[in-house]
């Protein structure tokens, strides 16, 4: 495996993951050509599909993380004995393949008048029968390294959380980082950054996972300064620290931001990501004005409150990242109130607060 | 009832989403549909935040009742 590095942080984090950096098409083909063809499964999006000409072996596109798609797969699948799972995407492709094959959904009998995944959630549970190989597209909730998957049906979205779901291998494939562009990048690392600051303040967060957040959040500012100031993006960097933002949520939760985002992206507002970069600033603000956690994230930046609220204004409005219009109904703020994130949020959140950062009047 | 008292009743209906009547100094975890762990860190939380004092993990695992939430208060200063 000579054309194929080892993937090196200047943070020395990468023994958290075992991983590596892919530097082009040939060198990925090598990379999943080594597994065994006929009980190698390939898990892809449509964006990735360039990288599997000439791969034989079965490949099966995934469009969404829904449980339809899921018992789809499934039933594609159930002749076959699988023992490596190789997953190219993004979340959605990664939450399906630790879905249906990290857990025992295959055992699970299927019959068409199974309708909703509230009935069969009880019965899920973590199994590992085969080795996953993850290879995320684009950077953001690191699901390539944590143990959580959502899975959407049609009344809700399911967070399942098994240690089963962590991938065996990462392999970064560059190709797949080149054809983002900088808009997309930068609301990647607003989601990376929220998962890590989140992870920071998690009133439930184990003290290890917060230092490896806070040693992952200074970082993340450090991408955005440099950027700033004209330099190009380093994707191992950044891939690496989207990964940490994975792991360290595994055991962090998440709070108030991803409370507004999952709801907000129900409702059509947009994708959690993007929403996720429209109110880190406003969500950091509130925080701030009571928690002296906030003030000790910043100032470990050598900035105060006030210049980092300013600097991550200046990245939101050099990309055009701007808020939605939230036309209000009250429901709205009442159902953000009610998610379980806000309960984990370093500060109490009540429903005025959550219309003053949606801005609803 | 004194004015802690409404700053408290108003902040444990909005964390555990209770009705008004389950408001009783008896009422714990067990009683009150809401009250789960997570809600146990949304308390101590809000209580720092109302209240300005800050609970350690092994005082909020001795809280087992709403009357629990009073006594560490007094113990602080608060009076009901």
């Amino acid at each position: 495996m000579a054309s194929v590095s080892s993937l090196k942080s200047s943070n020395n984090l990468v023994p958290l993951f075992s991983s590596s950096w892919i530097k082009d098409v040939d060198c990925f083909k090598k990379s999943v050509l080594k597994y065994d063809t006929n009980s190698t499964l390939i898990l892809y999006s449509s964006s990735t599909e360039f990288l599997l000409s000439d791969i034989s072996g079965i490949k099966i596109k995934v469009k969404e993380p829904t449980f339809l798609e899921c018992k789809s797969i499934i039933k594609q699948t159930e002749s076959m004995t699988i023992d490596t799972i190789v997953a190219i995407g993004g979340g959605k492709v990664l939450d399906v393949a630790k879905f249906c094959f990290f857990t025992n959904l295959r055992d699970v009998v299927f019959s068409d008048s199974i309708g909703s995944l509230s009935e069969l959630k009880q019965t899920i549970e973590s199994k590992k029968t085969a080795q996953l190989i993850a290879c995320p597209s684009l950077p953001g909730a690191g699901s390539e390294s944590s143990k959580v998957a959502v899975i959407s049906d049609i009344d809700s979205k399911y967070p399942f959380v098994f240690d089963s779901f962590f991938s065996d291998e990462i392999l970064y494939i560059a190709p797949l980082y080149g054809q983002l562009k900088n808009r997309q990048i930068v609301i990647g690392l607003f989601d990376v950054l929220s998962h890590l600051m989140e992870g920071v303040l998690s009133p439930i967060a184990p003290f290890i996972m917060k230092q490896y957040a806070k040693m992952g959040f200074q970082m993340v500012m450090d991408i955005f300064k440099r950027h700033m100031q004209g330099e190009s993006f380093n994707f191992q960097d950044i891939m690496v620290m989207s990964s940490l933002a994975g792991y360290t949520q595994s055991f962090t939760s998440v709070g108030l931001l991803h409370g507004i985002s999952h709801v907000l992206e129900s409702h059509g507002y947009g994708d959690h990501a993007f929403l996720n970069a429209c109110y880190f600033e406003p969500v950091m603000k509130y925080n701030s004005e009571k928690s002296p956690k906030v003030q000790g994230l910043v100032s470990a930046l050598d900035q105060t409150v006030d210049e980092f609220l300013g600097n991550i204004r200046c990245i939101t409005e050099r990309f055009k990242i701007e808020k939605p219009v939230v036309n209000g109904p009250d429901d709205i703020s009442l159902l953000i109130a009610k998610d379980m994130c806000t309960r984990t949020n370093v500060r109490l959140v009540r429903q005025p607060d959550i219309k003053n950062i949606l801005e609803i009047r | 009832m004194s004015e802690n008292n409404e700053r408290l009743k108003t902040l444990l209906l909005d964390i555990f989403m209770m009705p008004e009547s389950d408001y009783k100094d008896g009422n714990g975890p067990d009683d009150i549909e809401n009250w789960d762990s997570l809600a146990t860190v949304s308390m101590a939380v809000g209580v720092q935040e109302e209240f300005s004092h800050h609970m350690t993990p092994e005082e909020v695992s001795e809280i087992k009742s709403i009357g629990d939430i009073k006594t560490f208060l007094v113990k602080n200063g608060i009076s009901f």
